[in-house]
C-alpha cells in the first residue's frame, strides 16, 4: 500500500466542490453565450480559460506530489 | 574668549590638566573633577576656535622660532578646527567615561593613565592646529611619547612588548620617512608653513613629487597605510581609555588630519605631478582596506577585531585626501569626523561590557544587547556608521569617497572602498545583530551593582553623535572649502 | 498648506509610542495615518523646493499619481495593522511597525535618490528591527539574517548612488535609470534584494514566517512594495524585467503550493503576484505601468488582509501549519472565515480588489502579444486559488476526533481584518475608483461578461479537478521543510567563505612571519655593521666608514646647493 487514501467524508470539501463547480459551469456557459471583443490566444476559444484553470490544479497536485515525496527535511532552525 | 587665547587654551588645558590630575590623584574625587572639568573646558576652546574659523578671522600664534621661517606655531584654519571641536568633543564624554571605568574596574595607578591622556589630547590639538610642517612633526612625536606610556601602562611581558612595537615603528617612520620628506621640502621652498593651494605647487618636478608624496605618507604612520600599520593591532593590548585615545580621539584622528594638511596644503596641484606615488598609495590604502576588514573577521577578541576595522577606516582618509578632488577632500574630512565618533563610541562601548561582564570575545556577545539595551543601541548604531550603512553618519563619507574616486576616473578605487565597506559590514553587522537578538545570557555581570552612569551615558551620546553627520553635511561643505579652494 | 513629506508623521509617531501608555498606542497608529493621510491628500501634484545638502539638491515632498496610489494602499494597510497591535503588548515591535511605514512612506515621496536611499535603508533597517522582537521562535536568527540581506541592498544602493552622481548634481534627482551602466546595475541590484527577486526572495519567506501576527502583515504591506514603486519609477520599461517577474511568478507559485506553512505560502504568493507587476514594468506601455501600480496596490492591501487573519488563526491555534490548523474552524471560526475571504481577496477572485487589477494585466499583456507571460498570469489565481485558499478551508474545516474548544481571536484581531477584507471588497466590487488613481487614463470594466467568465470557470475548474483528484496523504512531520535556495547560501557558501578567510588568514600570518623573519636579518646586519664601526681604525671598517662619511657629506653639499 502506498500509503494514499481517499478523501475523508465530511469538512468543507463537499461545499467548496458544489460552489467550484457552480462558478465553473456559470463561467463555462456565460462563455459560449457571449464572446470577448479583442480574443488573446487560448482565450479565442470558448472553455479555454477552463482549461488553464484545470492544467493549474494539475500543476498544484503535481507539485504536491513533488514536494511531499522528495524535499522532505528537518527544519533547519 | 579671543581666539588666541582658545588657542592657547586647547594646548595648556590638557597639559594642566595632566599636572593637575597627578598632583590632586587623591582624593579620587578631585581628581576626577579637575580630569572631566578640564577636558570640558579644551572643547569649549575649541568649539570658540570653529567660530574664529567659520568667521575667516586669521589666527596664529608663535611658540618658538628654531630655524629661520620655520616656526613651533599654531594656526587656525577650518579643517584643523573641526577636527579639534570633534575631538575635543568626544574627548568630554571620553573623560567621563575614563573615571566611571577605572572607579568600576579598579585599574592601577589611574592619575598616571589620566594624566598621559591629557598629554595625548594636548598633542592632538597641536597636530589639528599645527601652522607648519616643523610643528606637526614635533606634535606627532610628542602625541607618541604620550601615548607610549598608555600602551604599557599594564606593565607585563606582553603590554611592554606592544609599547616597544607601537614607539618603534611610529618614531622610526616618523624619523626615518616625514623627517628628510620635510627637510627635502624646506631645501626646495625655504619655509614649511602650510598654504591653501600647497607649498610646492609649481616648484617640484614629478620625480621629486613622487618621492616627496611617498615619504610624507608613510612618514604619518598614525594613518596606519600599509605596511607600517602594526602598532595599531599591537596597541590592542592598552587598557580601554587608552583604545579610545588611540582609536577613536587621538592618534587615528591625528594621522588622517596630517595626510589631508600634506594633501592640500603641502602639495595642492602638485599632486598631479605625483600621479605614479598617488595612484600607488591609493592601491595600497585600497588594498589595505579589504584586507584589514577580513582580519578583523578572524580576530574573535573584539579589542583586535576593533584595531583592524580602525585601519580600514583611516586607509579611507588617506584614499580620499590622494584623489585630488575638492570632493576627496571633503569625503576624507567627513570620514575623520564619522570614523571618530564611530570608533569612540565601539572602544567606549567595549569597555563597559568588558568592566561589567568580564566579556571580549566575539561569540560572548551574543544576547547581551538583551541584558544592556542602551549600550548596545549605541554599538549598533557605532557599527552601522562604521560599516557606510545609510542613513548613518559614515555612509555620507563613503557616498562622497566613492562618488569621488570614480570622479578622478579611479573605478577601481571606487570599487574597493564598496568592497571594503562589504566587508566591513560582515565583521560588524552580525556581531551587533546578535548581540541584540541572541538568547539573553543568565547572570551576565559579574558586578553586583550594575552600571553606572558614566559607563552608559557616554556611550548613548557618542552613539547618537554618528547621526549628527546627516543633518550637518551642508554646512560643513561650505565651512571647509576654503581647505581645498586657494585664496 | 505644508511640504512636510507624508512619511515623517509615521516617523514622528514611532518615537511618540515608545513613551504612550498601552492604551493609547492603537489610537497613535491611526491618528498617525489619518495626519499623513491629510498630508498627503491636501497637496497639489508636484515638488517641493529642493535643499541644498552636501551641494546636491534633496527634494523631501514630490507628489505624483504614482506615488500618491501607493501612499494611499500603504496608510490603508497601516491602519489595519494598527488595530490589531492593539491585541498584544509590545511596544518595540509597536515602534518598529510605525518606523517601516514611516521609512517606506517617506522614501515613496521624496524626489531625489540620496532621499530616496537614506529612507529605504531606513525602512531595511525597521524590518529587521521588526523581526528581532517577534516572540516566535527562531526571530533572532530571522531577524540577524535579514540584517545582512538589508545591510547589502543599503550598500548596494550606496555603491550605485555615489557612482551615478558622478555624472553632476543634477542626476540625484529621481529619473529614469540605465540598468547597463554600473551604477544603474548597483541599483537594480539592490531593488532586485528588496522586491523579493529570484535567489534574493528567500527574505521575505523567512522574515513573515518569524515575524509575529502584526509584523507577518507589516512585512506584506511595506516592504516589497517600495521595490515595486522603485522600479516603475527608475526602471519603467527595462526589457530583464519581464523575465524576472515570470521566474518570480513561477517560484512563487511553486512554493506556494508545496509549502505547508501557510504563512510561508501566502508571502511565496505574495513574490508571484509581485512578480506580475515587475514583469508588467518591464513590458511599459502606459497600460501596463497603469496595471503594474494597480496590482501592487490590489495586491498588497489583499495579502496585508490574508496575513492579518493567518496571524489571528495563529494566535489562537500556535501555528500555521496545514497539521495544526485541522479543527481551526472551531477554535476561531470567524477569524477562519476572515482568512477564507482575504485568500479569495489575495488571489484575484471577482468582487475583490485584486481581480479589478488583475483583468487590466491580462489586457495590457495580451496587446503586446506575450502568450507564455499572458498564460501565466491567467494561470496563477487559479494555482493560488488551490493553494492558499482550498488548502486552508479543507484543514481549517476538515473533522476532527475531538471537539475543539472555542476560543476566538481577540477583537483587536478581528477587527483590523475584517477593516482589510471590507477595504478589499468594496474596492472590488466598485474599481472604478482605484482605476481613477491610476496614472494612466483607464476606462474598464472588469465585470463585462467577457471578462468575468473565464474568470469564474478559470478558478472553478481548477477548484474541481483539484477537489476530484486529490488524495489524502499523511501530512509531513511537522519539522519538516520544503528547501530554498538559502539552503545553500547557510551551507555550502558560508562553509567556503569560512574556508577563504581562513586561507587569507593563513597567507597574513605568513607574510607576517616573513616579515618578522626578514625585519630579524636586517637588524642583525646591521648591529654587525655598527660593530665594524665601533673600531674605525681597523683596515676592515677604515674603508667602509669612510665611504659611509664621505657619502654623508656629498649629501648634505647636494642638498644645500638644490636650495640655490
Amino acid at each position: 500500500m502506498n500509503g494514499l487514501m481517499p478523501p475523508k467524508r465530511g469538512g468543507a470539501g463537499g461545499v467548496a466542490l458544489v460552489l467550484c463547480a457552480s462558478a465553473a459551469l456559470l463561467g463555462v456557459g456565460l462563455d459560449f453565450l457571449q464572446r470577448h471583443p479583442d480574443p488573446f490566444w487560448i482565450g479565442a476559444s470558448p472553455g479555454g480559460a477552463a482549461a488553464i484553470g484545470a492544467a493549474a490544479a494539475l500543476f498544484c497536485l503535481a507539485v504536491a506530489r513533488l514536494a511531499h515525496a522528495f524535499l522532505h527535511r528537518k527544519r533547519s532552525d | 574668549m579671543t581666539p588666541e587665547l582658545a588657542l592657547i587654551g586647547v594646548l595648556a588645558a590638557p597639559l594642566t590638566q595632566a599636572v593637575l590630575v597627578l598632583m590632586l590623584a587623591r582624593p579620587p574625587g578631585l581628581r576626577d573633577v579637575m580630569h572631566v572639568s578640564l577636558s570640558l573646558f579644551t572643547a569649549v576652546c575649541a568649539a570658540r576656535l570653529v567660530e574664529a574659523a567659520a568667521d575667516g578671522e586669521i589666527v596664529r600664534v608663535v611658540l618658538a622660532r628654531p630655524l629661520p621661517n620655520v616656526d613651533l606655531a599654531l594656526s587656525v584654519e577650518p579643517l584643523g578646527a573641526l577636527i579639534a571641536a570633534v575631538a575635543g568633543g568626544l574627548g568630554v564624554l571620553h573623560a567621563v567615561h575614563t573615571v566611571g571605568l577605572v572607579r568600576a574596574s579598579h585599574e592601577p595607578a589611574p592619575a598616571r593613565m589620566m594624566a598621559f591622556l591629557a598629554l595625548a589630547s594636548a598633542a592632538a590639538m597641536a597636530v589639528a592646529f599645527s601652522a607648519n610642517l616643523f610643528t606637526m612633526f614635533v606634535a606627532n612625536q610628542a602625541l607618541t611619547l604620550a601615548v607610549f606610556p598608555l600602551v604599557a601602562h599594564r606593565g607585563d611581558e606582553e603590554s611592554r612588548k606592544a609599547a616597544r612595537v607601537f614607539l618603534g615603528v611610529l618614531l622610526a617612520a616618523s624619523v626615518g620617512l616625514f623627517l628628510p620628506a620635510m627637510v627635502w621640502t624646506y631645501a626646495l621652498v625655504g619655509a614649511l608653513d602650510f598654504q591653501a593651494g600647497g607649498m610646492l605647487a609649481g616648484r617640484v618636478d614629478t620625480l621629486t613629487a613622487n618621492i616627496l608624496l611617498t615619504l610624507f605618507v608613510l612618514g604619518l604612520a598614525m594613518a596606519a597605510v600599509p605596511p607600517l600599520q602594526r602598532w595599531l593591532p599591537a596597541s590592542s593590548v592598552a587598557p580601554h581609555p587608552a583604545l579610545v585615545t588611540i582609536q577613536g580621539v587621538a592618534v587615528l584622528p591625528a594621522g588622517g588630519v596630517g595626510v589631508i594638511k600634506v594633501a592640500a596644503f603641502v602639495f595642492g596641484p602638485a599632486l598631479h605631478d605625483a600621479a605614479f606615488a598617488a595612484r600607488g598609495l591609493i592601491v595600497l590604502a585600497g588594498l589595505g582596506m579589504c584586507a584589514a576588514a577580513v582580519i578583523a573577521l578572524s580576530r574573535q577578541n573584539l579589542r583586535e577585531r576593533l584595531g583592524y576595522s580602525c585601519i580600514a577606516q583611516s586607509l579611507a582618509v588617506v584614499m580620499g585626501a590622494l584623489l585630488a578632488l575638492p570632493a576627496g577632500l571633503f569625503a576624507a574630512a567627513l570620514q575623520i569626523v564619522a570614523v571618530a565618533c564611530a570608533a569612540t563610541t565601539l572602544t567606549m562601548a567595549l569597555g563597559t561590557v568588558s568592566v561589567l561582564t568580564a566579556r571580549e570575545n566575539a561569540a560572548d556577545f551574543a544576547g547581551l544587547g538583551r541584558a544592556m539595551p542602551w549600550t548596545f543601541a549605541a554599538f549598533a548604531l557605532a557599527s552601522a556608521s562604521m560599516i557606510g550603512m545609510p542613513p548613518f553618519s559614515g555612509a555620507w563619507a563613503k557616498l562622497w569617497l566613492i562618488t569621488a574616486s570614480a570622479g578622478a576616473g579611479l573605478l577601481w578605487a571606487a570599487a574597493l572602498a564598496g568592497l571594503a565597506a562589504v566587508l566591513t559590514f560582515a565583521h560588524l553587522g552580525p556581531l551587533a545583530a546578535n548581540a541584540l537578538a541572541g538568547e539573553a545570557p543568565q547572570n551576565p555581570f559579574v558586578r553586583a551593582d550594575g552600571a553606572s552612569i558614566a559607563l552608559v551615558a557616554p556611550v548613548v551620546l557618542s552613539g547618537a553623535a554618528t547621526l549628527w553627520l546627516l543633518l550637518v553635511a551642508d554646512p560643513l561643505a561650505s565651512f571647509l572649502s576654503p581647505v581645498w579652494t586657494p585664496p | 498648506m505644508l511640504t512636510l513629506n507624508p512619511g515623517f508623521a509615521l516617523i514622528l509617531a514611532a518615537f511618540l509610542v515608545l513613551t504612550a501608555p498601552r492604551q493609547t498606542r492603537t489610537w497613535i497608529f491611526v491618528a498617525a495615518a489619518f495626519a499623513a493621510f491629510v498630508l498627503l491628500l491636501g497637496r497639489e501634484f508636484g515638488a517641493a523646493e529642493a535643499v541644498a545638502q552636501m551641494g546636491l539638491p534633496v527634494v523631501f515632498l514630490n507628489l505624483d499619481a504614482l506615488n500618491r496610489m501607493f501612499g494611499i494602499a500603504v496608510l490603508f494597510a497601516l491602519i489595519g495593522v494598527g488595530i490589531t497591535t492593539g491585541a498584544r503588548r509590545n511596544v518595540v515591535e509597536d515602534a518598529a511597525i510605525l518606523l517601516l511605514a514611516g521609512g517606506t512612506l517617506s522614501a515613496l515621496f521624496v524626489g531625489d535618490l540620496i532621499s530616496l536611499v537614506a529612507a529605504a535603508a531606513l525602512a531595511g533597517l525597521a524590518t529587521a528591527w521588526l523581526v528581532l522582537t517577534s516572540p516566535l521562535p527562531g526571530a533572532n536568527r530571522a531577524g540577524a539574517r535579514l540584517l545582512i540581506w538589508h545591510g547589502l541592498e543599503g550598500l548596494l544602493f550606496l555603491v550605485g548612488v555615489a557612482l551615478h552622481l558622478t555624472e553632476g548634481a543634477a542626476s540625484a534627482v529621481l529619473g529614469r535609470m540605465d540598468a547597463a551602466s554600473v551604477s544603474g546595475a548597483c541599483i537594480f541590484a539592490a531593488i532586485m534584494i528588496r522586491v523579493g527577486a529570484p535567489l534574493a526572495h528567500v527574505w521575505l519567506k523567512d522574515a513573515v514566517s518569524h515575524a509575529s501576527p502584526a509584523g507577518g502583515a507589516a512585512l506584506c504591506a511595506f516592504t516589497t512594495l517600495l521595490g515595486v514603486y522603485m522600479l516603475a519609477r527608475l526602471y519603467p520599461a527595462e526589457p530583464v524585467l519581464t523575465p524576472i517577474g515570470m521566474a518570480m511568478i513561477a517560484l512563487g507559485a511553486v512554493y506556494a503550493v508545496a509549502d505547508y506553512d501557510l504563512r510561508r505560502a501566502s508571502a511565496y504568493a505574495l513574490m508571484a503576484q509581485t512578480g506580475v507587476a515587475v514583469a508588467l514594468i518591464g513590458i511599459g506601455s502606459p497600460i501596463a505601468l497603469a496595471a503594474a501600480e494597480g496590482h501592487a496596490f490590489a495586491v498588497i492591501v489583499g495579502f496585508t488582509a490574508l496575513q492579518l487573519a493567518l496571524g489571528a488563526i495563529l494566535h489562537r491555534v500556535g501555528s500555521a501549519r496545514l497539521t495544526a490548523l485541522e479543527g481551526a474552524s472551531g477554535i476561531a471560526p470567524i477569524a477562519t472565515a476572515l482568512g477564507i475571504a482575504a485568500s479569495l481577496a489575495a488571489v484575484s477572485t471577482p468582487g475583490f480588489a485584486a481581480y479589478a487589477t488583475h483583468s487590466v494585466a491580462l489586457d495590457a499583456v495580451a496587446r503586446w502579444e506575450t502568450r507564455v507571460l499572458w498564460t501565466m498570469i491567467a494561470a496563477l489565481p487559479g494555482v493560488l486559488f488551490v493553494g492558499l485558499t482550498l488548502r486552508l478551508a479543507l484543514a481549517a474545516y476538515a473533522p476532527t476526533k475531538v471537539q475543539p474548544v472555542r476560543n476566538e481571536a481577540p477583537f483587536a484581531m478581528v477587527l483590523g481584518t475584517s477593516l482589510a477584507v471590507f477595504f478589499c471588497t468594496s474596492v472590488g466590487l466598485a474599481p472604478q475608483w482605484l482605476y481613477g488613481l491610476m496614472p494612466a487614463e483607464l476606462t474598464f470594466d472588469p465585470f463585462a461578461v467577457a471578462r468575468l467568465a473565464p474568470q469564474l470557470q478559470l478558478m472553478g475548474v481548477a477548484g474541481v479537478v483539484y477537489l476530484l483528484l486529490r488524495t489524502r496523504r499523511p501530512l509531513p512531520a511537522p519539522e519538516s521543510e520544503i528547501p530554498d535556495v538559502d539552503g545553500f547560501y547557510r551551507g555550502p557558501l558560508a562553509q567556503a567563505g569560512q574556508m577563504a578567510g581562513v586561507l587569507a588568514l593563513g597567507l597574513y600570518d605568513a607574510s607576517k612571519r616573513a616579515a618578522d623573519a626578514s625585519g630579524r636579518w636586517l637588524s642583525q646586519r646591521f648591529a654587525a655593521l655598527v660593530a665594524l664601526c665601533d673600531d674605525p681604525f681597523s683596515r676592515r671598517s677604515f674603508a667602509l666608514t669612510g665611504l659611509l662619511a664621505l657619502s654623508g657629506f656629498l649629501g648634505v653639499l647636494l642638498l644645500s646647493t638644490s636650495q640655490w
